[in-house]
């Protein structure tokens, strides 16, 4: 070999050929790797000119430029990854680096950064201009009739318009066209702030799903074949019902009311009296006792405040603690009806003009009543106010999937945006807890209803039948835990999903009277959003439809499908993201749905037929999980779903080879929507994955000015980072001089007061100090809570500290959940499948090899990033 | 420029370790600070790390016909303190100092932003003559009870700022004291300075509290006083 080099080339090169060579052997390297690799550096150096100033910097900086491809221990194909990698550097690397040398200009970076500008600039501009002032005059100008004869023509004629753009048929070419062109405007109207944009790209979503689906109705379905006509038909009714849902949910959500407290009057001797009711039932105590703590501290007088313990447990210790602390305790001797009879049995023993009811976990702030009672003396006709419930844990989505804080959990879009949205149209109803109603308009509804498991809904509706108004705040004022594990989140949904089908068969919304249209279908878009297991599971099954059974169930081209489908998702992604975007992430309404469909798909279904049938179970609040476990049992109506799709995806790949030359596109399109299915399913089967749970009480995190005073005398500054019910977590620079086991004395501030509570040191880090609280007296206990749970702002401040809704961002990290979670199937896979996991493992890195890498550049702010910094 | 002077309701309330701290945060904060002891104890100046033998001081440069000024030391560039000087009790009577004059004289010169005046409470001449020349006074209590029956019968300056010390929010009694104050002394100051280890070892180290603990809640909560007397105590120039 050294022989045939010498031959051809200069003795210096063909050393230093064959000490490459030698290097790469030695580091492991195959026979063909090596040869391959050295041939591949010297065919550089003779036709790439290695040795050029610009390939210098290149090499120079070569572990930058190629982090993923080993400089030692070459493989076979790594001239195809450098090829690729620096492909991608030379067409997507961003502004600075190597790609300076190449633009000429960025007249497209500047032009674009002024449209953007001008586009931000237009609702300070509209709300300039005179033109608005105009209209107004005119239009007050006119007299009654004319400007009613003026709505009518206008809305004719745009019933018009709406009919025409839904109903016309167009050719590819012209849907095309169309669809391009509302895309455009949509893309631009998102740039501009502002509640009217909204409207905007609601509108078009509107127009382009009325469009899909008078398609979808008028040419997609096969009447000749009556499999693919029973597929289609169960298909199209999924996608009705989903059109239904988002129609309604754009109606409900159009301009969420943002109601603002009221003050009270200045006179006290006109403040009502309030019962508050804490109703509990198998919970332990210390999950009550911040609740009761809290509600002594209320900012309410003494006099007119009476608090209720409602045992359903008939626990003495419960009792005892009642006693002990001084609020009022009713065990009744019967128990049915669960927490609605509950109440009320204890309403009989309250007097008072108002009731407010809180879950034995939602610990109240100091501010609740002032905050929300102010409103009943404004509106006379208010049956019921209420807050949003706020959770300090976890719920199983965010801790299984670790998203605390980095998206919205799964309560905010209903709390932060549907209830707002319901406001406006006075259609806010009971969700149980956190919230004030009026004795006397219970009284007339004949206390909480109690013919459906969701008594809080149904009592909400009774209350708008018989006319009374109801509001919403959405400041949240009461905070509790959040479901502990998935299974007993799914059982709390159940009993949701089968409460809300129940009312809606026994006091259907949309018939009876006393409610407004706007109420109605705000009532039927909330019973049926819980409808959507049937739908969903459609979903997840119809690609197999075709590539298992053959069936068309859309009874039309690929091209054609892709023109009418992509948009009608595109433009309902556009709108939703900007109307939900703060309160839920794009996409994960996918996963949350997902792992749900199977669950609420029969009770629903029963409820639907049957609205008596069924059991009530109460939620589980409060257990621990001792360490990570799967939970297999919830997830495999989910494995048997992926099973079928991993299915119908091979027989689809076969049928791309050996079936029909004209359906090629057809599979395609299946194939893309079998994938999609599968990583969802994968994302859902990912929640099942239960994180451990460390400690028993849950921390909530804070930032709060505060002392700590050790037993010596010396008191030092320190900051409260956390805090539960039982001890804190602190951070101070003389952290070094705390041991522990020491007794300290922590000191916080509340207000104009500061209040001692003794604790001892539990553990010392860095800058960190765990303490845990000693025993305290009632007065302390409360005094701690009010310190720290129950502050008015407690919770208002990590309201939209939530990172903006990103929709591609968004569905990457969806699909990456996705991914993940087939990776930990893999992972906890049987000892029988381990050689061929691990043989899936090496082909999957294998090709993820391939892939280019971005290079870690010093920070520069990509596009994306100067769009959202306006 | 303004002039501050402290004084304790009674012996013992710690004006002067307050002066001293409160002198080192205000130079902390970029003022020019001058701290006068006025009390024949002579104590300000141990917090400065002034030898204990050093009999220099105003009242002694004055006795010693050489004027009032060079009894000064100075601490840091923008802290300088002026110490009462060791006197024999005869002596001590004997002197006599316009102070009214001197205080005019310093306003003129421009130097310096705040005076601290630490004025004794032994020695009730010289206390109501150091409040009079004052623009504002800081009357130091303690959340006692003996300091709520002081209030009702000492005669005490009119439009003067109350500021509690020693408070230890682990004794109910304070905690009660200091919410009916807050509820019925109208010029109490909204916070208060903690008992604090490190505010009594700042005598034994000779040192401010605020250079000897700086991490420790004494130091944070003079610092708050520094800054309130900022906001609300500054007097704009002539």
């Amino acid at each position: 070999m050294s022989r045939l080099l010498r031959a051809f080339l200069v003795p210096p090169v063909a050393t230093a050929l064959q000490s490459r060579y030698r290097l790469y052997r030695q580091n492991g390297a195959s026979f063909i790797a090596a040869c391959l690799m050295v041939g591949g550096v010297a065919l550089g150096w003779l036709l790439l000119r290695f040795e050029s100033p610009v390939w210098q910097r290149v090499r120079a900086e070569r572990y930058r430029w190629y982090p993923h491809i080993s400089a030692v221990h070459p493989r076979p194909l790594d001239p195809l990854r450098y090829l690729l990698q620096t492909l991608w550097l030379l067409l997507i690397i961003p502004a600075g680096g190597l790609r300076e040398r190449i633009v000429i200009s960025d007249w497209p970076q500047r032009l674009r950064q002024r449209v953007h500008t001008w586009l931000d600039s237009l609702p300070s501009r509209l709300s300039q201009s005179p033109l608005e002032q105009k209209v107004r005059g005119q239009m007050r100008g006119m007299s009654g009739i004319a400007r009613r004869l003026l709505m009518l023509v206008g809305g004719a004629i745009a019933a018009v318009l709406v009919m025409f753009c839904i109903s016309q048929p167009f050719g590819y070419l012209a849907q095309f066209v169309f669809v391009v062109l509302l895309w455009s405007i949509a893309m631009l109207v998102r740039r501009i702030p502002g509640r009217f944009p909204s409207l905007m790209l609601i509108v078009l979503s509107l127009t382009i799903s009325c469009r899909y689906l008078w398609w979808r109705y008028t040419s997609t379905l096969n009447w000749d074949d009556p499999v693919s006509l029973i597929c289609g038909l169960l298909l199209l009714a999924a996608e009705t019902y989903s059109w239904t849902v988002l129609v309604l949910g754009y109606f409900q959500t159009i301009w969420p009311l943002n109601r603002k407290p009221v003050p009270m009057p200045e006179d006290i001797s006109s403040w009502p009296t309030v019962d508050l009711l804490v109703p509990t039932y198998n919970e332990d105590l210390s999950v009550v006792k911040p609740t009761l703590y809290a509600a002594l501290g209320l900012d309410w007088p003494k006099e007119k405040l009476t608090i209720w313990l409602l045992d359903d447990g008939n626990r003495p210790e419960f009792a005892d603690f009642a006693r002990e602390i001084g609020v009022k305790y009713i065990a009744r001797p019967t128990h049915e009806h669960a927490k609605a009879g509950n109440i009320n049995h204890a309403l009989k023993y309250c007097q008072g003009e108002l009731v407010a009811i809180f879950d034995c976990d939602h610990v109240p702030t100091r501010s609740f009543l002032q905050l929300t009672v102010g409103w009943f003396f404004k509106d006379k006709k208010l049956g019921m106010l209420q807050t949003p419930h706020h959770f300090f844990s976890a719920d199983p989505f965010e801790r299984n999937l670790g998203r605390m804080r980095r998206t919205p959990n799964e309560g905010e879009l209903f709390y932060g945006l549907v209830q707002d949205g319901n406001d406006l149209w006075d259609a806010s109803f009971f969700c149980g807890s956190c919230a004030v109603l009026r004795r006397t308009v219970l009284d007339e509804i004949g206390g909480i209803a109690v013919e459906t498991v969701t008594e809080d809904a149904h009592t909400s509706l009774r209350m708008h039948r018989h006319g009374h108004t109801s509001a919403y705040i959405r400041i949240p004022q009461a905070a509790g835990l959040a479901t502990e594990s998935l299974s007993a989140h799914v059982n709390q949904r159940i009993r949701w999903a089968r409460g809300m089908v129940q009312i809606f068969r026994l006091d259907n919304p949309l018939l009876g009277k006393g409610l407004k249209l706007a109420q109605r279908l705000c009532y039927a878009n909330a019973m049926l959003h819980f409808l959507a297991g049937i739908p969903r599971l459609i979903f997840l099954t119809a690609p197999l439809a075709f590539l298992l059974l053959h069936a068309y169930i859309i009874y039309a081209p690929a091209l054609a499908i892709a023109l009418y489908v992509l948009p009608h998702m595109i433009h309902a992604s556009l709108a939703n993201s900007r109307v939900q975007g703060k309160y839920r992430h794009s996409f994960w309404s996918e996963i949350y749905e997902t792992v749900l469909a199977w669950y609420i798909a029969r009770p629903t279904t029963v409820a639907l037929f049957n609205p008596h049938a069924g059991t009530f179970n109460v939620t589980a609040k409060g257990g621990k999980n001792e360490r990570d476990y799967v939970d297999w049992k919830i997830t495999r109506p989910y494995q048997i779903l992926m099973l079928l799709n991993l299915a119908g995806f091979v027989v689809g790949i076969w049928r791309l080879f050996y079936g029909h030359a004209d359906e090629f596109y057809t599979v395609l399109i299946s194939l893309a929507w079998v994938i999609y299915n599968m990583i969802i399913l994968g994302g859902a089967i990912a929640v099942a994955f239960e994180s451990k749970q460390v400690r028993q009480a849950h921390r909530v995190e804070v930032s709060l000015p505060a002392a700590l005073a050790r037993a010596e005398g010396h008191v030092y500054v320190c900051t409260l980072q956390d805090f539960s019910d039982s001890g804190a977590g602190i951070e101070t620079e003389s952290a070094a001089l705390f041991q522990p086991g020491e007794s300290v004395t922590l000191l916080l501030r509340r207000g104009q007061q500061e209040y001692a509570f003794p604790c001892s040191v539990s553990r010392v880090f860095g800058h960190h100090v765990g303490v845990q609280l000693q025993h305290m007296s009632t007065q302390q206990q409360i005094d701690f809570i009010q310190c720290t749970f129950a502050r008015a702002d407690s919770w208002v401040v990590r309201e939209d500290s939530f990172p903006e809704d990103k929709p591609l961002e968004s569905l990457r990290e969806v699909l990456g959940l996705g991914m993940r979670g087939y990776l930990r199937m893999l992972d906890i896979a049987p000892h029988r499948y381990r050689p061929l996991v691990a043989r899936t493992n090496t082909l999957g890195s294998w090709v993820v090899s391939f892939l280019p890498r971005n290079p870690p550049l010093p920070v520069q702010p990509d596009e994306s990033t100067l769009m959202m910094t306006k | 420029m303004s002039v501050i002077a402290l004084h304790g309701i009674r012996g013992g309330t710690g004006t002067t370790s307050v002066t001293a701290a409160l002198a080192w945060a205000l130079s902390l904060l970029g003022e020019k600070v001058l701290a006068i002891d006025f009390s024949a104890a002579n104590l300000l100046r141990l917090h400065f790390a002034m030898p204990y033998d050093s009999p220099r001081g105003w009242a002694t440069a004055e006795r010693a016909g050489s004027g009032w000024e060079h009894g000064a030391m100075r601490y840091n560039s923008r802290l300088d303190f002026l110490p009462f000087g060791q006197l024999s009790g005869a002596e001590e009577g004997s002197v006599s100092c316009d102070w009214q004059n001197n205080l005019t004289k310093l306003r003129n010169t421009n130097v310096y932003d705040w005076i601290l005046l630490d004025v004794p409470v032994g020695e009730p001449l010289r206390a109501a003559q150091a409040i009079s020349m004052a623009d504002h006074a800081l009357i130091l209590l303690q959340a006692d009870s003996q300091s709520h029956v002081r209030l009702h019968q000492q005669p005490l300056p009119v439009n003067c700022h109350y500021l509690v010390n020693q408070f230890a929010p682990v004794s109910q009694l304070q905690q009660d004291i200091l919410l009916l104050w807050q509820q019925t002394l109208p010029q109490l100051l909204p916070f208060t300075l903690h008992r604090d280890e490190a505010m009594a070892e700042s005598l034994a180290g000779k040192q401010p509290v605020g250079e000897l603990h700086p991490q420790s809640k004494s130091s944070q909560d003079i610092i708050t006083l520094a800054n309130w007397c900022l906001i609300n105590l500054r007097s704009m120039p002539k």
